[in-house]
């Protein structure tokens, strides 16, 4: 419980992948790491593959940047027939990204 | 770099990211489900006074109609909605969805108010669960 707390604090977080729509790049139970300051001194750029809150439940997925209009970013599964994103709740603020998937 | 993320993945905690699909609308409400029992449900109620053979034959049709069509929106929900984390929270959600679903089948063979008021029943535990996983 403790390491979990510390684990919290670093810039790191550990996700396992839950469902298709990323597929190819990422598949179904692979295990990502995400960097929560790679957009600390960088601004988000396209193509680039990131962990975000669901704005309609805070819920965390992986999607890619395929759109950036000033803060406001669209967002897309690489499975385009089975990925609920932007197309479906629209554009989501640069808050609500959590960080960039680095491996 | 590359060894030192992969110390760091081994020793980390894992938390679930979803890279999931809804239906494209992403609209679901178990109000559907209800509104078609409630149909049934009238039917039910007003068997009782239909007289002619047409009428009651028409009567049936349409309960069985709309039936079928709960059964449909309830196997959406309980398919596509609801998500694994929702059946740990609530474990009682596949049987209720089952029980649900053959209350449905039962008010076929039925034009007893109650059966029919079991279904509405069902459907109402199914939506206080619903709206608890849309609570924020």
């Amino acid at each position: 419980m403790v390491l979990k707390r510390l684990a919290r604090l670093l810039p790191l977080y550990k996700y396992q992948i839950s469902g298709n729509s990323m597929t190819p790049a990422l598949k179904n139970g692979q295990t990502i790491i995400v960097n929560r300051l790679s957009y600390l001194f960088n601004d988000p750029k396209k193509e680039d593959i990131i962990a975000l809150k669901d704005p309609r439940d805070g819920k965390i997925l992986i999607k890619r940047i395929t759109k950036i209009a000033g803060r406001e970013i669209f967002v897309q599964g690489d499975n385009k027939k089975a990925s609920t994103d932007s197309r479906v709740f629209g554009m989501i603020d640069h808050n609500d990204i959590i960080g960039k998937v680095i491996f | 770099m590359k060894s030192f993320i992969a110390l760091l993945s081994k020793t980390l905690p894992v938390q679930t990211a979803y890279a999931h699909c809804d239906l494209p609308c992403g609209v679901y409400d178990p109000a559907q489900a209800r509104i078609e029992a409630e149909s049934v449900m009238k039917i039910m109620e007003k068997y009782s006074g239909f007289h002619e053979d047409e009428q009651k034959w028409r009567a049936v049709f349409i309960k069985e109609q709309r039936a079928e069509l709960v059964k449909h929106h309830l196997w959406v929900l309980w398919t596509d909605y609801f998500k694994p984390e929702h059946v740990e929270k609530f474990p009682q959600l596949h049987d209720l969805f089952w029980r649900a679903t053959k209350a449905a089948g039962d008010t076929k063979k039925s034009v007893d108010p109650a059966v029919g008021q079991k279904l509405l029943d069902l459907i109402g535990e199914i939506t206080d669960i619903f709206n608890k996983t849309k609570a924020k």
